[in-house]
């Protein structure tokens, strides 16, 4: 597979890699910004300003009309049970204490205070990127492979996939058959004549993480937020990755 | 032009539309058979890149408010992406009554009334070269309490849009029960 002659006269061939871009979607919502906050307390006071009284409010009138009744001597003799019946105030403090036993679960991890990069159980309002580290030059990047005649680009992903995670166990979801980005690597002439490539072109495909992952043993992976990407990856690298990775503070 | 009407009709009842998008739409999506200027045989050929069926994006979550907002989003995503969306629309809430009991008895303890809110918006033509990135955007969008589910637009959701005439069905088994119709011609 070769692409468009440029200037020069003969057809340039690229070595064409297919790679997996692995992320671990965020579990839990980010916690509001500054602005995010006081927006939604203004808009929470109009709502509440605005509106009119719900059952609950109805019936805690009713309910103190009730008392007054009772305490000024007006017994009302047609409604026996009205005394047993639960006031709208009972209600509303039995639902309080109920709510405050309840505890949700914690925002912050126990991977997010040890800083284990291994884990996927970190950074729980942010997107985790799986990478792997090459073995001879101990470069990182996202796992990769060659393409094979034969088979299409997202096959060569898939298959880059497996070499590095136990597929059955670990359940992903490939976005799309056609890749989200791509990475040239342009040969300096005295490697393009050795070689007989122009250079190299590897082509994204997105997936999502659908279950735990289990990967493949005597493999350096990390699972990394945005900012460890930066420091991370290789500039260039970078720069293709990140333009179709979904912005994050 | 009563096309035009038609067509602008439909997408103001739509929801969330504001009257600039509804300009911007149209003439990006250069609907051919009212801009004349466009030939026809420039779509004979048919679409480029395959299309998908009909699908229903269904949201479903307990508080109404931000589903709302959320399917507005939705629409609007669709719109700036130029992906037709053909219909938004509410399905009836599914009501839940929980009951937690008292340890080992059978006394009820509380009793929460909780109500299940959807909304569906259904998106026809979308290629198949945009549908990862529109469906990639929204779930990354996703807010508190709210479930995505994207398929195939079924007739069966379409039937639970209408609420049932008890009166009509009662008097339609009655009529049964008394025998049917009378076949008498007039």
């Amino acid at each position: 597979m070769s692409s468009a002659t440029t200037s020069s006269s003969s057809p340039q061939k690229w070595e064409l890699l297919g790679a997996i871009c692995l992320e671990r979607t965020p579990i839990i919502v980010p916690p509001m910004t500054e602005i995010e906050q006081q927006i939604s307390e203004m808009i929470e006071k109009f709502d509440n300003m605005r509106s009119l009284k719900s059952n609950h409010e109805l019936r805690h009138e009713e309910d103190k009309k009730l008392q007054k009744m009772a305490a000024d001597g007006n017994q009302d003799d047609s409604n026996p049970d009205a005394a047993t019946r639960q006031t709208a105030q009972d209600f509303e403090d039995a639902c309080n204490e109920e709510f405050l036993k309840f505890k949700p679960a914690p925002r912050t991890t126990a991977e997010d205070l040890s800083g284990d990069q291994k884990s996927t159980n970190r950074k729980l309002d942010k997107h985790l990127l799986f990478v792997v580290q090459e073995k001879e030059k101990k470069v990182w990047k996202l796992p990769e492979s060659r393409w094979r005649e034969g088979e299409t680009l997202r096959e060569t992903a898939e298959r880059a996939l497996r070499e590095y995670v136990k597929t059955p166990d670990t359940s992903v979801r490939v976005l799309g058959n056609a890749p989200w980005g791509v990475h040239t690597i342009k040969y300096p002439s005295s490697v393009r004549q050795k070689l007989g490539f122009t250079g190299v072109k590897v082509f994204f495909f997105k997936a999502q993480l659908l279950s735990s992952c289990t990967t493949c043993s005597d493999i350096e992976y990390n699972w990394l937020g945005r900012e460890e990407l930066r420091n991370s990856l290789e500039p260039e690298y970078l720069r293709s990755v990140s333009k179709f990775l979904i912005d994050e503070d | 032009m009563v096309d035009f009407f038609q067509i602008l009709g439909r997408l103001i009842r739509t929801v969330g539309v504001a009257h600039t998008e509804l300009v911007n739409v149209m003439f990006s999506r250069g609907l051919r058979s009212n801009f004349p200027a466009e030939p026809e045989y420039l779509d004979i050929q048919g679409p480029q890149v395959p299309l998908y069926e009909p699908l229903n994006v269904q949201i479903k979550s307990y508080d109404y408010t931000v589903l709302e907002t959320f399917s507005s989003y939705i629409h609007k995503t669709a719109e700036n992406l130029e992906i037709e969306v053909e219909d938004c629309w509410a399905t009836p809430c599914q009501k839940y009554k929980i009951q937690t009991f008292k340890p080992f008895s059978t006394q009820v303890d509380n009793q929460y009334n909780l109500n299940l809110y959807e909304r569906n918006v259904q998106v026809v033509d979308l290629p198949t070269t945009k549908a990862p990135l529109f469906f990639h955007v929204i779930q990354a969008a996703l807010p508190e309490g709210v479930r995505m589910n994207v398929k195939l637009h079924d007739d069966t959701d379409e039937l639970l849009r209408y609420v049932p005439d008890l009166e009509l069905t009662q008097l339609k088994s009655e009529l049964d029960a008394l025998g049917g119709p009378s076949k008498s011609k007039r």
